[in-house]
């Protein structure tokens, strides 16, 4: 979200951060589509542990829909099934060592 | 294995619900130790009931040693193909080698 406000600004006013950073691009953007939305049949469950782990990073957290594309109704969902089979250890909190 | 799902599903009778599915996942490893036990046993237990014996057997489930965990969930209608389920619950439980979980639906 950030990020992209610094395109606002005019030319001109390059500051030192951006130094050495090149031209500014604007990376390419693929907009990224909510899988669940895409496919209806797709369900949330937290019994789904294939699935959810899918958007959860190695490490055990929960990847942003920023990555992932997830809408936020799906997010929600998704969070609530990731939480709940967290709680009956059918995917980790962390795995620091564990 | 067998009795305690046997008992659980009692504790659900008792109270007029109905057990609509068994589901035994069988010994799957943990994805963290609970109480030292690395795998448990999984059982999903889907039932229709009041709210009472909800109650009823998750308060049956906290007394029962081996259980490690549990989970009831409920289980939304419109989003259930089978149209006898309602929500679910999960408990596992460790009988002495390990663990057990289970689940179950309500009204």
């Amino acid at each position: 979200m950030a990020q992209r406000e610094m395109s606002a600004r005019p030319y001109r006013e390059r500051t030192d951060d951006e130094k050495g950073g090149g031209p500014r691009r604007r990376p390419m953007f693929r907009r990224k589509v909510c899988r669940f939305c895409a496919d209806k049949t797709l369900r949330i469950d937290y019994k789904d542990v294939r699935m959810l782990s899918q958007f959860v990073t190695e490490r055990g957290k929960m990847t942003p829909s920023r990555i992932t594309g997830n809408c936020a109704r799906h997010q929600r969902l998704l969070t609530t099934a990731i939480k709940r089979a967290r709680s009956v250890a059918l995917l980790p909190f962390t795995t620091a060592n564990s | 294995m067998k009795e305690f799902i046997e008992r659980f599903k009692k504790v659900v009778e008792g109270q007029e619900g109905t057990v609509a599915h068994v589901d035994e996942w069988g010994l799957r490893d943990l994805a963290y130790r609970i109480d030292k036990q690395g795998k448990a046993f999984y059982t999903l237990l889907q039932y229709r009931s009041s709210a009472r014996a909800v109650e009823e057997l998750e308060r049956n489930l906290r007394l029962t040693d081996g259980i490690l965990r549990y989970l009831t969930v409920r289980v939304d209608e419109a989003t259930q193909n089978q149209p006898a389920a309602k929500s679910h619950s999960e408990e596992h439980r460790a009988s002495a080698e390990a663990a057990a979980a289970k689940s179950e639906p309500r009204t």
